[in-house]
Protein backbone atom coordinates (compact mmCIF):
# COMPACT_ATOMS: atom_id res chain seq x y z
CA UNK A 1 0.00 0.00 0.00
CA UNK A 2 1.49 3.14 -1.17
CA UNK A 3 0.33 5.99 1.57
CA UNK A 4 -0.42 9.22 0.05
CA UNK A 5 -3.34 11.13 -0.10
CA UNK A 6 -5.53 11.15 -3.13
CA UNK A 7 -6.99 14.40 -3.93
CA UNK A 8 -8.92 16.55 -6.47
CA UNK A 9 -7.26 19.05 -8.65
CA UNK A 10 -10.24 21.94 -9.29
CA UNK A 11 -9.31 22.83 -12.75
CA UNK A 12 -11.56 19.75 -13.81
CA UNK A 13 -14.51 21.51 -12.40
CA UNK A 14 -13.35 25.24 -13.79
CA UNK A 15 -16.75 25.39 -15.49
CA UNK A 16 -18.83 24.89 -12.11
CA UNK A 17 -16.39 26.91 -9.43
CA UNK A 18 -17.02 30.54 -10.81
CA UNK A 19 -20.13 31.61 -8.46
CA UNK A 20 -20.47 31.25 -4.62
CA UNK A 21 -23.40 28.43 -5.13
CA UNK A 22 -21.03 26.59 -7.71
CA UNK A 23 -18.12 26.51 -5.49
CA UNK A 24 -20.37 25.70 -2.86
CA UNK A 25 -21.99 22.87 -5.14
CA UNK A 26 -18.92 21.24 -6.46
CA UNK A 27 -17.25 21.59 -2.93
CA UNK A 28 -19.87 19.26 -1.75
CA UNK A 29 -19.91 16.77 -4.68
CA UNK A 30 -16.43 16.38 -4.16
CA UNK A 31 -16.51 15.37 -0.52
CA UNK A 32 -19.50 12.92 -1.47
CA UNK A 33 -17.07 11.18 -3.23
CA UNK A 34 -14.81 10.86 -0.20
CA UNK A 35 -12.21 13.17 -1.58
CA UNK A 36 -10.85 15.41 1.80
CA UNK A 37 -8.24 16.99 0.18
CA UNK A 38 -8.75 20.01 -3.14
CA UNK A 39 -6.34 22.02 -5.38
CA UNK A 40 -7.45 25.32 -5.89
CA UNK A 41 -7.26 26.35 -9.57
CA UNK A 42 -9.13 28.48 -11.80
CA UNK A 43 -11.64 29.41 -8.46
CA UNK A 44 -14.16 32.62 -9.38
CA UNK A 45 -12.20 35.19 -9.28
CA UNK A 46 -15.26 37.22 -7.90
CA UNK A 47 -15.67 34.83 -5.00
CA UNK A 48 -15.30 35.99 -1.88
CA UNK A 49 -12.05 34.68 -0.10
CA UNK A 50 -14.28 34.38 3.51
CA UNK A 51 -16.66 32.71 1.56
CA UNK A 52 -14.46 30.13 0.58
CA UNK A 53 -12.88 29.96 3.65
CA UNK A 54 -16.42 29.18 5.24
CA UNK A 55 -17.25 26.55 2.67
CA UNK A 56 -14.21 24.87 3.21
CA UNK A 57 -14.67 24.52 6.83
CA UNK A 58 -18.49 23.40 6.91
CA UNK A 59 -17.12 20.53 4.23
CA UNK A 60 -14.04 19.64 6.27
CA UNK A 61 -12.27 19.91 3.27
CA UNK A 62 -8.28 20.75 3.13
CA UNK A 63 -5.95 22.86 0.66
CA UNK A 64 -3.10 21.45 -0.11
CA UNK A 65 -1.70 23.51 -3.04
CA UNK A 66 -3.05 26.43 -4.80
CA UNK A 67 -2.58 27.68 -8.65
CA UNK A 68 -2.51 31.44 -8.20
CA UNK A 69 -2.75 34.21 -11.22
CA UNK A 70 1.04 35.39 -11.52
CA UNK A 71 0.21 39.10 -11.35
CA UNK A 72 -1.15 38.08 -7.73
CA UNK A 73 1.74 36.40 -7.00
CA UNK A 74 3.91 39.38 -7.76
CA UNK A 75 1.61 42.37 -7.24
CA UNK A 76 -0.48 40.45 -4.19
CA UNK A 77 1.25 38.69 -2.00
CA UNK A 78 0.45 39.60 1.13
CA UNK A 79 -3.06 39.24 0.67
CA UNK A 80 -1.99 35.98 -0.91
CA UNK A 81 -0.42 34.44 1.92
CA UNK A 82 -3.32 35.69 4.38
CA UNK A 83 -6.00 33.88 2.19
CA UNK A 84 -4.11 30.76 2.04
CA UNK A 85 -3.07 30.88 5.69
CA UNK A 86 -7.06 30.88 6.42
CA UNK A 87 -7.68 27.74 4.06
CA UNK A 88 -4.78 25.97 5.87
CA UNK A 89 -2.87 25.85 2.50
CA UNK A 90 0.76 25.14 2.59
CA UNK A 91 1.94 26.16 -0.75
CA UNK A 92 1.28 29.11 -3.43
CA UNK A 93 1.29 27.64 -6.83
CA UNK A 94 1.81 28.75 -10.25
CA UNK A 95 -0.06 26.75 -12.93
CA UNK A 96 1.41 28.49 -15.99
CA UNK A 97 4.21 30.58 -16.54
CA UNK A 98 3.42 33.37 -18.85
CA UNK A 99 4.36 34.53 -21.75
CA UNK A 100 6.26 37.83 -20.32
CA UNK A 101 8.56 35.49 -19.39
CA UNK A 102 8.19 32.27 -22.35
CA UNK A 103 8.15 34.34 -24.95
CA UNK A 104 12.45 35.40 -24.30
CA UNK A 105 13.67 32.10 -24.24
CA UNK A 106 16.78 31.68 -22.20
CA UNK A 107 16.42 35.37 -20.91
CA UNK A 108 12.93 34.49 -19.99
CA UNK A 109 13.47 31.71 -17.63
CA UNK A 110 16.83 33.51 -15.79
CA UNK A 111 14.25 36.73 -15.72
CA UNK A 112 12.04 34.39 -13.74
CA UNK A 113 14.31 32.61 -11.96
CA UNK A 114 15.35 36.16 -10.70
CA UNK A 115 11.45 37.45 -10.14
CA UNK A 116 10.47 34.90 -8.22
CA UNK A 117 13.44 34.60 -5.56
CA UNK A 118 11.66 37.26 -3.48
CA UNK A 119 8.45 35.41 -3.52
CA UNK A 120 10.15 32.43 -2.29
CA UNK A 121 11.82 34.07 0.52
CA UNK A 122 8.65 35.91 1.81
CA UNK A 123 6.56 32.90 1.90
CA UNK A 124 9.51 31.02 3.51
CA UNK A 125 9.51 33.39 6.02
CA UNK A 126 5.61 32.55 6.52
CA UNK A 127 6.55 28.95 6.71
CA UNK A 128 5.43 28.21 3.31
CA UNK A 129 6.42 27.26 0.02
CA UNK A 130 6.07 27.83 -3.67
CA UNK A 131 5.36 25.25 -6.23
CA UNK A 132 5.76 25.55 -9.76
CA UNK A 133 3.64 23.32 -11.89
CA UNK A 134 5.13 22.30 -15.00
CA UNK A 135 3.64 21.17 -18.64
CA UNK A 136 6.28 20.10 -21.19
CA UNK A 137 7.53 23.23 -22.58
CA UNK A 138 9.63 23.94 -19.96
CA UNK A 139 11.60 20.82 -21.14
CA UNK A 140 12.94 22.90 -24.06
CA UNK A 141 16.89 23.37 -24.61
CA UNK A 142 18.29 26.80 -24.93
CA UNK A 143 21.94 27.11 -24.77
CA UNK A 144 21.81 23.34 -24.65
CA UNK A 145 20.37 23.66 -21.28
CA UNK A 146 16.83 22.39 -20.48
CA UNK A 147 14.88 24.94 -18.82
CA UNK A 148 13.23 22.76 -16.31
CA UNK A 149 16.59 21.43 -15.25
CA UNK A 150 17.58 25.18 -14.78
CA UNK A 151 14.14 26.19 -12.52
CA UNK A 152 15.37 23.27 -10.30
CA UNK A 153 19.04 23.83 -10.00
CA UNK A 154 18.92 27.55 -9.77
CA UNK A 155 16.12 28.05 -7.38
CA UNK A 156 15.69 27.49 -3.66
CA UNK A 157 15.46 24.05 -3.18
CA UNK A 158 13.91 24.72 0.49
CA UNK A 159 11.09 27.67 -0.72
CA UNK A 160 11.03 27.00 -4.08
CA UNK A 161 9.12 23.54 -4.67
CA UNK A 162 7.06 21.51 -7.96
CA UNK A 163 4.15 19.81 -9.24
CA UNK A 164 4.59 17.66 -11.77
CA UNK A 165 1.97 15.72 -14.02
CA UNK A 166 1.68 12.36 -14.87
CA UNK A 167 0.35 13.08 -18.72
CA UNK A 168 3.00 16.09 -19.80
CA UNK A 169 6.31 14.07 -18.39
CA UNK A 170 4.23 11.09 -21.02
CA UNK A 171 3.49 13.71 -23.59
CA UNK A 172 7.39 14.97 -23.10
CA UNK A 173 8.77 11.34 -23.46
CA UNK A 174 10.09 11.99 -20.41
CA UNK A 175 11.27 9.51 -17.36
CA UNK A 176 8.80 10.58 -15.13
CA UNK A 177 10.54 8.58 -12.04
CA UNK A 178 13.53 10.02 -13.08
CA UNK A 179 12.05 13.63 -13.09
CA UNK A 180 10.65 12.60 -9.78
CA UNK A 181 14.04 11.89 -7.98
CA UNK A 182 15.50 15.07 -9.48
CA UNK A 183 13.14 16.99 -7.18
CA UNK A 184 13.01 14.96 -4.49
CA UNK A 185 11.56 16.30 -1.29
CA UNK A 186 10.68 19.38 -3.34
CA UNK A 187 7.71 17.80 -4.28
CA UNK A 188 4.68 16.91 -1.81
CA UNK A 189 1.89 17.73 -4.76
CA UNK A 190 1.75 15.66 -8.08
CA UNK A 191 -1.15 15.53 -10.89
CA UNK A 192 -2.27 12.55 -12.26
CA UNK A 193 -4.46 11.77 -15.06
CA UNK A 194 -4.15 9.44 -18.10
CA UNK A 195 -3.05 9.60 -21.21
CA UNK A 196 -6.32 8.29 -23.56
CA UNK A 197 -5.79 7.70 -27.61
CA UNK A 198 -9.15 8.88 -28.86
CA UNK A 199 -9.89 8.16 -32.43
CA UNK A 200 -10.85 10.76 -34.58
CA UNK A 201 -12.57 10.94 -38.26
CA UNK A 202 -10.25 9.74 -40.85
CA UNK A 203 -8.19 7.45 -39.26
CA UNK A 204 -6.28 10.52 -36.97
CA UNK A 205 -5.64 9.74 -33.31
CA UNK A 206 -5.05 12.20 -30.47
CA UNK A 207 -3.67 11.30 -27.60
CA UNK A 208 -5.80 13.41 -25.06
CA UNK A 209 -5.77 13.74 -20.88
CA UNK A 210 -7.83 11.05 -19.79
CA UNK A 211 -9.24 9.35 -16.39
CA UNK A 212 -6.84 7.25 -14.88
CA UNK A 213 -7.87 3.55 -15.24
CA UNK A 214 -8.77 4.26 -18.81
CA UNK A 215 -5.14 4.67 -21.03
CA UNK A 216 -2.01 4.09 -21.21
CA UNK A 217 0.22 5.11 -18.32
CA UNK A 218 1.42 2.44 -15.76
CA UNK A 219 0.81 3.82 -12.84
CA UNK A 220 2.43 1.57 -9.78
CA UNK A 221 6.11 2.88 -10.80
CA UNK A 222 4.88 6.13 -10.36
CA UNK A 223 3.02 6.16 -6.94
CA UNK A 224 6.25 3.80 -5.83
CA UNK A 225 8.47 7.05 -7.10
CA UNK A 226 5.99 9.37 -5.97
CA UNK A 227 6.29 7.22 -2.25
CA UNK A 228 10.12 7.06 -2.24
CA UNK A 229 10.63 10.63 -3.58
CA UNK A 230 8.30 12.36 -1.26
CA UNK A 231 4.88 13.05 -2.79
CA UNK A 232 1.99 13.75 0.23
CA UNK A 233 -0.50 13.77 -2.02
CA UNK A 234 -1.52 13.52 -5.44
CA UNK A 235 -4.56 15.27 -7.15
CA UNK A 236 -6.28 14.12 -10.01
CA UNK A 237 -7.10 16.46 -12.67
CA UNK A 238 -7.85 16.00 -16.22
CA UNK A 239 -8.09 19.12 -18.80
CA UNK A 240 -10.45 17.72 -20.80
CA UNK A 241 -13.39 15.61 -20.21
CA UNK A 242 -15.05 13.21 -22.94
CA UNK A 243 -17.99 12.92 -20.08
CA UNK A 244 -19.34 14.90 -17.32
CA UNK A 245 -16.49 16.23 -15.21
CA UNK A 246 -17.38 14.77 -11.93
CA UNK A 247 -18.06 11.70 -13.43
CA UNK A 248 -14.56 11.26 -14.80
CA UNK A 249 -13.45 12.94 -11.40
CA UNK A 250 -15.53 10.06 -9.52
CA UNK A 251 -13.79 6.99 -11.66
CA UNK A 252 -10.20 8.33 -11.72
CA UNK A 253 -10.58 8.47 -7.85
CA UNK A 254 -11.83 5.36 -6.91
CA UNK A 255 -9.03 3.81 -9.68
CA UNK A 256 -6.52 5.87 -8.13
CA UNK A 257 -7.63 5.05 -4.37
CA UNK A 258 -7.35 1.53 -5.54
CA UNK A 259 -3.75 1.80 -6.95
CA UNK A 260 -2.90 3.09 -4.20
CA UNK A 261 -4.00 0.30 -1.79
CA UNK A 262 -2.82 -2.67 -4.47
CA UNK A 263 0.82 -1.06 -5.25
CA UNK A 264 3.49 -2.08 -3.19
CA UNK A 265 6.07 0.46 -1.49
CA UNK A 266 9.90 0.16 -3.01
CA UNK A 267 11.24 -0.39 -6.24
CA UNK A 268 14.47 1.12 -7.02
CA UNK A 269 15.54 4.46 -8.51
CA UNK A 270 15.29 5.05 -11.68
CA UNK B 1 26.30 -8.40 -30.20
CA UNK B 2 23.62 -5.87 -31.41
CA UNK B 3 24.28 -4.10 -34.90
CA UNK B 4 23.50 -0.79 -36.18
CA UNK B 5 21.40 0.10 -39.23
CA UNK B 6 20.19 3.11 -40.99
CA UNK B 7 16.69 3.70 -41.58
CA UNK B 8 16.69 4.61 -45.58
CA UNK B 9 14.19 6.45 -44.85
CA UNK B 10 16.01 9.21 -43.66
CA UNK B 11 17.59 10.00 -46.28
CA UNK B 12 14.99 9.41 -49.19
CA UNK B 13 15.71 12.90 -51.15
CA UNK B 14 19.04 11.15 -51.93
CA UNK B 15 17.42 7.91 -53.58
CA UNK B 16 15.44 9.12 -56.40
CA UNK B 17 17.49 6.95 -59.06
CA UNK B 18 19.65 3.84 -59.27
CA UNK B 19 22.69 5.66 -59.41
CA UNK B 20 21.56 8.07 -56.58
CA UNK B 21 20.61 4.83 -54.52
CA UNK B 22 23.68 2.94 -54.99
CA UNK B 23 25.70 6.02 -53.95
CA UNK B 24 23.64 6.30 -50.77
CA UNK B 25 24.01 2.89 -49.45
CA UNK B 26 28.10 3.80 -49.76
CA UNK B 27 27.72 7.03 -47.76
CA UNK B 28 25.71 4.54 -45.06
CA UNK B 29 28.50 2.36 -44.90
CA UNK B 30 31.04 5.15 -44.57
CA UNK B 31 29.37 6.72 -41.87
CA UNK B 32 29.90 3.07 -40.23
CA UNK B 33 26.89 1.20 -40.19
CA UNK B 34 27.12 -2.41 -40.17
CA UNK B 35 23.61 -2.16 -42.13
CA UNK B 36 20.18 -0.68 -43.83
CA UNK B 37 16.58 -0.82 -43.20
CA UNK B 38 15.32 -0.72 -46.83
CA UNK B 39 12.28 0.47 -48.07
CA UNK B 40 10.50 -1.25 -51.04
CA UNK B 41 9.19 1.95 -52.46
CA UNK B 42 12.71 3.22 -52.89
CA UNK B 43 13.61 0.04 -54.74
CA UNK B 44 11.85 0.53 -57.80
CA UNK B 45 13.65 2.67 -59.53
CA UNK B 46 17.09 0.34 -59.14
CA UNK B 47 17.35 -3.14 -60.73
CA UNK B 48 17.44 -5.24 -57.74
CA UNK B 49 20.36 -7.39 -58.88
CA UNK B 50 22.87 -4.28 -58.53
CA UNK B 51 21.39 -3.33 -55.21
CA UNK B 52 22.69 -6.96 -54.06
CA UNK B 53 25.68 -6.56 -55.52
CA UNK B 54 26.11 -2.69 -54.28
CA UNK B 55 25.46 -4.92 -50.33
CA UNK B 56 28.02 -7.40 -50.82
CA UNK B 57 30.79 -5.06 -51.97
CA UNK B 58 30.14 -3.04 -49.37
CA UNK B 59 29.39 -5.62 -46.92
CA UNK B 60 25.87 -4.42 -45.90
CA UNK B 61 23.64 -5.67 -44.33
CA UNK B 62 19.61 -5.87 -45.13
CA UNK B 63 17.70 -5.80 -41.54
CA UNK B 64 14.41 -5.92 -43.14
CA UNK B 65 12.49 -4.40 -46.25
CA UNK B 66 9.13 -2.62 -45.17
CA UNK B 67 5.97 -2.60 -47.20
CA UNK B 68 3.20 -1.40 -46.41
CA UNK B 69 0.63 -4.47 -45.22
CA UNK B 70 -2.08 -3.73 -48.76
CA UNK B 71 1.34 -5.18 -50.34
CA UNK B 72 0.87 -8.30 -49.50
CA UNK B 73 -2.08 -8.51 -51.33
CA UNK B 74 -1.03 -7.34 -54.57
CA UNK B 75 2.60 -8.27 -54.49
CA UNK B 76 3.30 -11.17 -52.19
CA UNK B 77 5.89 -12.88 -54.61
CA UNK B 78 7.52 -9.49 -55.19
CA UNK B 79 7.96 -9.02 -51.71
CA UNK B 80 9.32 -12.75 -51.30
CA UNK B 81 11.50 -12.48 -54.56
CA UNK B 82 12.67 -9.09 -53.11
CA UNK B 83 13.47 -10.61 -49.78
CA UNK B 84 15.43 -13.86 -51.21
CA UNK B 85 17.65 -11.22 -53.72
CA UNK B 86 19.08 -8.77 -50.79
CA UNK B 87 19.55 -11.68 -48.56
CA UNK B 88 17.35 -10.31 -45.33
CA UNK B 89 14.88 -12.74 -43.76
CA UNK B 90 13.13 -10.18 -42.17
CA UNK B 91 10.24 -8.93 -44.66
CA UNK B 92 8.38 -5.77 -43.14
CA UNK B 93 4.76 -6.23 -43.45
CA UNK B 94 3.93 -2.69 -42.55
CA UNK B 95 1.23 -2.06 -39.45
CA UNK B 96 -2.36 -2.76 -39.28
CA UNK B 97 -4.03 0.56 -41.16
CA UNK B 98 -7.02 2.63 -40.75
CA UNK B 99 -8.99 0.32 -42.60
CA UNK B 100 -8.37 -2.30 -39.87
CA UNK B 101 -8.67 -0.33 -36.87
CA UNK B 102 -11.40 2.43 -37.13
CA UNK B 103 -13.38 -0.58 -37.56
CA UNK B 104 -12.43 -1.48 -34.01
CA UNK B 105 -12.66 -5.72 -32.78
CA UNK B 106 -14.04 -7.04 -36.22
CA UNK B 107 -11.70 -5.06 -38.13
CA UNK B 108 -8.86 -6.94 -35.90
CA UNK B 109 -10.31 -9.98 -36.09
CA UNK B 110 -10.77 -9.50 -40.18
CA UNK B 111 -6.91 -8.41 -40.39
CA UNK B 112 -6.27 -11.51 -38.21
CA UNK B 113 -7.62 -13.32 -40.84
CA UNK B 114 -5.66 -11.87 -43.62
CA UNK B 115 -2.40 -11.70 -41.55
CA UNK B 116 -2.70 -15.80 -41.00
CA UNK B 117 -2.22 -16.34 -44.62
CA UNK B 118 0.47 -13.76 -44.89
CA UNK B 119 2.30 -15.47 -42.09
CA UNK B 120 1.88 -19.18 -43.92
CA UNK B 121 3.31 -18.17 -47.24
CA UNK B 122 6.38 -16.30 -45.34
CA UNK B 123 7.10 -19.53 -43.35
CA UNK B 124 6.99 -21.52 -46.38
CA UNK B 125 9.60 -19.65 -47.74
CA UNK B 126 11.84 -19.42 -44.88
CA UNK B 127 11.13 -15.75 -44.66
CA UNK B 128 9.62 -14.48 -41.09
CA UNK B 129 7.07 -10.96 -41.62
CA UNK B 130 7.89 -8.30 -39.19
CA UNK B 131 5.35 -6.14 -37.77
CA UNK B 132 6.33 -2.39 -37.30
CA UNK B 133 4.51 -1.20 -34.38
CA UNK B 134 3.47 1.95 -33.76
CA UNK B 135 1.02 3.53 -31.79
CA UNK B 136 -2.79 3.22 -32.77
CA UNK B 137 -2.36 -0.14 -31.53
CA UNK B 138 -2.27 1.62 -27.92
CA UNK B 139 -5.88 2.87 -28.76
CA UNK B 140 -8.24 1.26 -26.30
CA UNK B 141 -10.76 -1.38 -27.79
CA UNK B 142 -14.33 -1.45 -27.03
CA UNK B 143 -13.20 -4.75 -24.66
CA UNK B 144 -10.26 -2.20 -22.78
CA UNK B 145 -8.16 -4.38 -24.71
CA UNK B 146 -5.28 -2.53 -27.06
CA UNK B 147 -5.08 -3.77 -30.58
CA UNK B 148 -1.71 -4.64 -29.47
CA UNK B 149 -3.08 -7.07 -27.20
CA UNK B 150 -4.86 -9.01 -29.85
CA UNK B 151 -1.64 -9.06 -32.31
CA UNK B 152 0.80 -10.29 -29.53
CA UNK B 153 -0.97 -12.95 -28.37
CA UNK B 154 -3.59 -14.53 -31.28
CA UNK B 155 -2.00 -17.87 -32.70
CA UNK B 156 -3.19 -16.34 -36.33
CA UNK B 157 -0.06 -13.49 -35.93
CA UNK B 158 2.49 -16.02 -33.94
CA UNK B 159 4.67 -16.12 -36.40
CA UNK B 160 5.12 -12.51 -36.77
CA UNK B 161 8.66 -11.00 -35.27
CA UNK B 162 8.12 -7.13 -34.04
CA UNK B 163 10.04 -3.58 -34.97
CA UNK B 164 9.47 -1.59 -32.22
CA UNK B 165 9.89 2.01 -32.42
CA UNK B 166 10.58 4.42 -29.22
CA UNK B 167 9.40 7.34 -30.26
CA UNK B 168 5.97 5.81 -31.32
CA UNK B 169 5.71 3.75 -27.97
CA UNK B 170 6.42 7.11 -26.28
CA UNK B 171 3.31 9.13 -28.33
CA UNK B 172 1.84 6.49 -26.96
CA UNK B 173 2.24 7.06 -23.61
CA UNK B 174 3.84 3.77 -23.18
CA UNK B 175 7.46 2.60 -21.74
CA UNK B 176 9.18 0.82 -24.23
CA UNK B 177 10.80 -1.55 -21.59
CA UNK B 178 7.52 -2.33 -20.47
CA UNK B 179 6.45 -3.48 -24.41
CA UNK B 180 9.75 -4.84 -25.12
CA UNK B 181 9.84 -7.17 -22.22
CA UNK B 182 6.33 -8.68 -23.93
CA UNK B 183 8.09 -9.12 -26.69
CA UNK B 184 11.13 -10.66 -25.65
CA UNK B 185 12.68 -13.10 -28.48
CA UNK B 186 10.47 -11.73 -30.71
CA UNK B 187 11.77 -7.80 -31.33
CA UNK B 188 14.38 -8.42 -34.01
CA UNK B 189 14.58 -5.01 -34.56
CA UNK B 190 14.49 -1.91 -31.92
CA UNK B 191 14.17 2.10 -33.56
CA UNK B 192 15.82 4.70 -31.82
CA UNK B 193 14.92 8.03 -32.48
CA UNK B 194 14.46 11.30 -29.70
CA UNK B 195 12.61 14.04 -29.33
CA UNK B 196 12.99 17.47 -28.55
CA UNK B 197 10.92 20.57 -27.63
CA UNK B 198 10.68 23.02 -30.26
CA UNK B 199 12.63 26.04 -29.49
CA UNK B 200 11.21 30.02 -29.25
CA UNK B 201 7.53 28.44 -29.31
CA UNK B 202 5.48 28.94 -26.27
CA UNK B 203 2.67 26.62 -26.53
CA UNK B 204 1.25 26.33 -23.45
CA UNK B 205 -0.31 22.51 -23.06
CA UNK B 206 0.63 20.80 -26.42
CA UNK B 207 3.87 22.14 -27.30
CA UNK B 208 4.99 21.21 -30.40
CA UNK B 209 7.85 17.93 -30.13
CA UNK B 210 10.34 17.62 -33.01
CA UNK B 211 12.69 14.63 -33.94
CA UNK B 212 15.96 14.87 -33.12
CA UNK B 213 19.46 13.01 -33.17
CA UNK B 214 20.54 10.63 -30.33
CA UNK B 215 21.32 12.28 -27.55
CA UNK B 216 20.10 15.53 -28.07
CA UNK B 217 16.07 14.95 -26.57
CA UNK B 218 14.90 14.28 -23.87
CA UNK B 219 14.39 10.44 -24.44
CA UNK B 220 16.11 7.96 -21.34
CA UNK B 221 17.74 6.07 -23.99
CA UNK B 222 20.46 4.25 -21.92
CA UNK B 223 17.61 2.24 -20.09
CA UNK B 224 15.34 1.87 -23.42
CA UNK B 225 18.63 0.54 -25.50
CA UNK B 226 19.60 -1.65 -22.04
CA UNK B 227 15.74 -2.95 -22.13
CA UNK B 228 15.73 -3.66 -25.93
CA UNK B 229 19.15 -5.81 -25.92
CA UNK B 230 17.92 -7.79 -22.96
CA UNK B 231 14.91 -8.51 -24.83
CA UNK B 232 17.05 -9.58 -27.61
CA UNK B 233 17.44 -7.44 -29.61
CA UNK B 234 19.84 -7.86 -32.95
CA UNK B 235 19.42 -4.98 -34.77
CA UNK B 236 18.84 -0.51 -33.56
CA UNK B 237 17.62 1.05 -36.76
CA UNK B 238 18.22 5.01 -36.63
CA UNK B 239 16.57 7.45 -38.72
CA UNK B 240 14.25 10.77 -38.75
CA UNK B 241 11.35 10.86 -40.61
CA UNK B 242 12.19 14.78 -39.93
CA UNK B 243 15.69 16.28 -40.39
CA UNK B 244 16.33 19.81 -39.30
CA UNK B 245 20.39 19.86 -41.06
CA UNK B 246 21.34 17.52 -43.67
CA UNK B 247 19.85 13.79 -43.10
CA UNK B 248 23.33 12.39 -43.88
CA UNK B 249 24.92 14.79 -40.81
CA UNK B 250 21.75 13.52 -38.65
CA UNK B 251 22.45 9.85 -39.20
CA UNK B 252 26.20 10.39 -38.29
CA UNK B 253 25.15 11.89 -35.24
CA UNK B 254 22.98 9.60 -33.93
CA UNK B 255 25.23 6.55 -34.64
CA UNK B 256 28.12 8.63 -32.45
CA UNK B 257 25.40 8.90 -29.68
CA UNK B 258 24.44 5.03 -30.31
CA UNK B 259 27.88 3.27 -30.01
CA UNK B 260 28.50 5.36 -26.85
CA UNK B 261 24.59 4.46 -25.24
CA UNK B 262 25.72 1.05 -25.56
CA UNK B 263 23.80 -0.19 -28.21
CA UNK B 264 27.01 -2.36 -29.62
CA UNK B 265 28.31 -3.85 -26.75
Amino acid sequence: MIDITPAVQLFTLRDYIQTPEGFADSIRRVREMGCDTVQFSRVGASIPADFITDVIREYDMKVCVTHSPMQRIFHDLPRLIEEHKAWGCPSVGLGNLENCYLDDGYEGYSRFIRDIAPVVEELKKNGMTFSYHSHTFEFVRYHGRCMYDRLVEETDPEGFHFIQDSFWMKYGGLSHEKYMEKVAGRMEVMHAKDFTMLLLPMGHILGETGTIGEGNIDYPPLLRAAARTGVQVIAIEQDRCQRDPFECLHDAFRQLKRLLAETEEGGECA
Amino acid sequence: MTRLAAQLNTVRAYCGTQEELLDTLSRIRELGFDGVELESNLLKNADRQAVAQRLAQLGLQVCSIRSPFARTGYGMEEMIAEAKALSCVHVGVGTLTASYFTMGLPGIEKYLEQAQAVCDRFEKEGLRPLYSLRFHEFMRLSDGAWSFDKLESRSETASYCWETDVLCLTRAAVDPPQVFSRLAGRMPICRLSDQKIRENETYFFYAQREECPLGEGLFDLHAWIRAARQAGAEWFTIGQELCDRDPFACLKASLEKAKEFGCTE
